[in-house]
């Protein structure tokens, strides 16, 4: 059933790049909002970096009036801003939301006014807007099947279970858990709380350390050097971790003596590929009919194993100024730039 | 010893409330007593101890500080785009982060002090204010990592100690003897304990009140230095632990949340308290939500067998001890 999506995804993708390569005729370029409800962290950051850079180079340029709209915080905001934008009738409306489904009502008006609506990232469930975004179920699977065939599918493994009550965190969890089920001589023994933030991933890897003499692997959620630091502080041998896409997390397993890492992603550039996605929509007037658009996941590992529930994945290894940035900052999200325009990691990192 | 015990009582008996609950958690976390964990657990206790330093002085003054979560992050992000993963610019960096925070802290104790703005509002205020000014100084660019000094001093150690414990240790003292030896603590609990007769008997007390902001906003900037070299880089968020944390340290060392009494050393028994408790509840098997649950219980549990309601019961179940422990310190 899932691989069905994700071949539907891949289908979608190749009509959607089979359009692309058309020659383009438009004359005056489409107005294109985004509407994002969160500033606070360093992906929303760069998610915006990456639609306004993706826009003004390659294939998209001059194609796209691009216009940003924040609303801060709340729901209610961003209904007030998607009201004003669905006044101005732009072309699409493209949309990383606050809520899963309060913004729906509001959205719905958007597409009865014609207008083509984009959510991704923190998608909607309206069924009139496209939902883009990585394979959430997938991810953690390939994750988990790596750090299970890199300890020789036997050993004792703890877990971060993410943000308390958070949906994703804990679908990311059973998934996790189903596929290290399938080893019968792994044990989970035990989890804790990352908060998606180093200093909790640390303290709580630290804890459940000290009450498990044998850790042989630590899946995360978020940043893994938490876990590393915490391994090291507990003068414990590294074992094989799991983490995201994070370029410090990247430059940690590299540099870390002894460490073997495996990194799932979350591109930021998602914004982009909902521009080009937009483009394409409007310039062939073709709706792809699976409101559920894939982008194909990208992983990172200090020593790839090929995947076998997945063999289609490409896991990338780790090489310093490739796919990872000691000189950027931490807090940059790998990789940097989707494969059909590019974004140089500076640009990314808002230092160019 | 049975005079201080009884001077004391509500810090005899955090520290015991600390004994218990290291015994409990050394059963379910058998690792927790080595020699590798209990500095770790140090390290993790010193940044609230060193949050709820501040915390402490204000909260015997009779105020509450409810700004340090994004005095902490605000210091931590500024100086990790300062030095820009440099070690040369801490010098100048380091104590300036210090002086913003103090700075913040002015601010509130003026608002509070001067100008008779409830506590709560002003830095509940000045919390807001920090939080956005944040955002857009950063604007969007992600800090770079933390420099290795500033790593040094908080994951680094000498011989088997932690260095930020040794710096912990030092400000301890330094509290205590503001605290019990100089005339700033004497006016400090008298303007606790009633604001109004400490005005009259001569005590300075707005400019007792303003100290402790200075102080908090200054314990709460080292705190967010030291928290990045942890992390190794700053984030947004990273100060919001530290709130409730910082307070309930403080509570749980046997302070009045309503002021006038109180001391370091009983916070310093609350800060060990948080992090040992920390450390016992992923040992318990629990599923997250009834993490938190215990958490909160065992901080009300820990809270409540101090007060003064506590004490009243047990004079009625233990007549024949009662004026031994319900004896206070005037």
């Amino acid at each position: 059933m899932r691989m069905r999506t994700m071949l539907l995804g891949g289908a979608v993708a190749a009509a959607t790049m089979g359009a692309f390569q058309a020659p383009a005729v438009a004359a005056d370029p489409y107005v294109i909002y985004l509407s994002n409800n969160f500033m606070g962290n360093d992906w929303r950051q760069q998610m915006i970096r990456s639609a306004e850079i993706a826009v003004k180079k390659g294939p998209l340029a001059g194609r796209v009036d691009l216009r940003i709209e924040q609303a801060e915080g709340t729901v209610q905001a961003q209904i007030n801003s998607l009201n004003n934008i669905i006044r101005e009738k732009p072309d699409a409306i493209l949309i990383d939301a606050a809520s899963q489904t309060a913004l729906n009502p509001t959205v719905k008006r958007a597409c009865d006014e014609g207008i083509l609506v984009i959510s991704f990232d923190q998608t909607l469930t309206e069924p009139c807007a496209y939902a883009l975004s990585v394979d959430w179920d997938y991810t953690p699977r390939v994750l988990a099947e790596w750090v299970a065939e890199k300890i020789g599918g036997k050993g004792n493994v703890i877990i971060d279970r993410g943000l308390a009550g958070y949906e994703a965190s804990i679908a990311t969890t059973k998934a996790t858990e189903e596929v290290l089920a399938k080893y019968p001589d792994i044990k989970i023994v035990g989890y804790f709380n990352g908060d998606f933030a180093p200093g909790p991933e640390q303290s709580g890897a630290a804890a459940v350390l000290a009450a498990n003499p044998q850790v042989d692997a630590i899946v995360n959620m978020a940043y893994g050097t938490g876990a590393m630091q915490a391994l090291k502080d507990a003068g414990r041998p590294m074992v094989p971790v799991t983490a995201f896409s994070f370029n410090g997390s990247a430059v940690a397993c590299m540099e870390t003596e002894g460490a073997s890492c495996i990194l799932g992603s979350n591109p930021p550039y998602l914004s982009a590929e909902a521009i080009k996605m937009a483009v394409e929509v409007l310039d062939t007037g073709k709706r792809p009919e699976n409101r559920a658009i894939l982008v194909p996941n990208s992983f990172f590992s200090t020593d790839p194993l090929p995947s076998k529930l997945f063999p289609e994945t490409v896991i990338q290894k780790l090489e310093a100024g490739k796919n990872a940035f000691p000189d950027l900052s931490p807090g940059l999200f790998l990789p940097v730039s989707p494969d059909w325009v590019e974004i140089t990691p500076q640009e990314a990192a808002g230092q160019s | 010893m049975n005079a201080f015990v009884a001077r004391h009582r509500l810090i005899v008996l955090a520290y015991l409330g600390m004994l218990v609950l290291l015994l409990v958690t050394s059963y379910f976390s058998p690792g927790f007593l080595s020699e590798a964990n209990l500095r770790s657990s140090v390290v993790l206790a010193a940044f609230v101890g060193i949050v709820a330093l501040g915390q402490t002085f204000v909260i015997i003054g009779g105020g509450i500080d409810l700004s340090v979560p994004w005095v902490l992050n605000c210091a931590a992000i500024l100086m990790a785009i300062l030095c820009g993963g440099q070690d040369l610019p801490l010098l100048w960096v380091g104590p300036l982060v210090l002086a913003a925070g103090a700075l913040v802290g002015l601010i509130n104790g003026i608002g509070v002090a001067i100008f008779g703005v409830p506590a709560i509002i002003m830095t509940l205020a000045a919390n807001v204010i920090l939080q956005g000014l944040i955002v857009i100084y950063t604007g969007g660019l992600p800090t770079p990592r933390a420099p290795e000094m500033i790593r040094f001093l908080s994951v680094g150690r000498l011989g088997p100690i932690p260095v930020i414990g040794i710096l912990w240790f030092v400000l301890a003292i330094a509290a205590s003897f503001l605290l019990s030896k100089t005339a700033f603590g004497r006016y400090l609990y008298a303007v606790g304990s009633s604001a109004t007769v400490a005005e009259f008997s001569g005590v300075p007390t707005a400019r007792t009140t303003i100290l402790t902001y200075v102080l908090s906003g200054f314990t709460a900037a080292l705190a967010g230095m030291l928290l990045t070299g942890y992390s190794g880089q700053a984030y947004l968020g990273m100060g919001d632990p530290y709130l409730f944390t910082s307070v309930a340290a403080v509570a749980i060392g046997g302070a009045s949340i309503l002021g006038g009494s109180g001391h370091y050393v009983g916070t310093i028994a609350g800060a060990l308290v948080l992090t040992i408790l920390a450390g016992l509840l992923p040992a318990l098997g629990l599923s997250t939500g009834a993490l938190m649950v215990v958490y909160g219980v065992v901080i009300l549990v820990t809270v409540a067998i101090g007060s003064e309601a506590f004490a009243s019961l047990l004079r009625l179940v233990l007549p024949m001890r009662a004026g031994r422990i319900g004896s206070r310190q005037p």
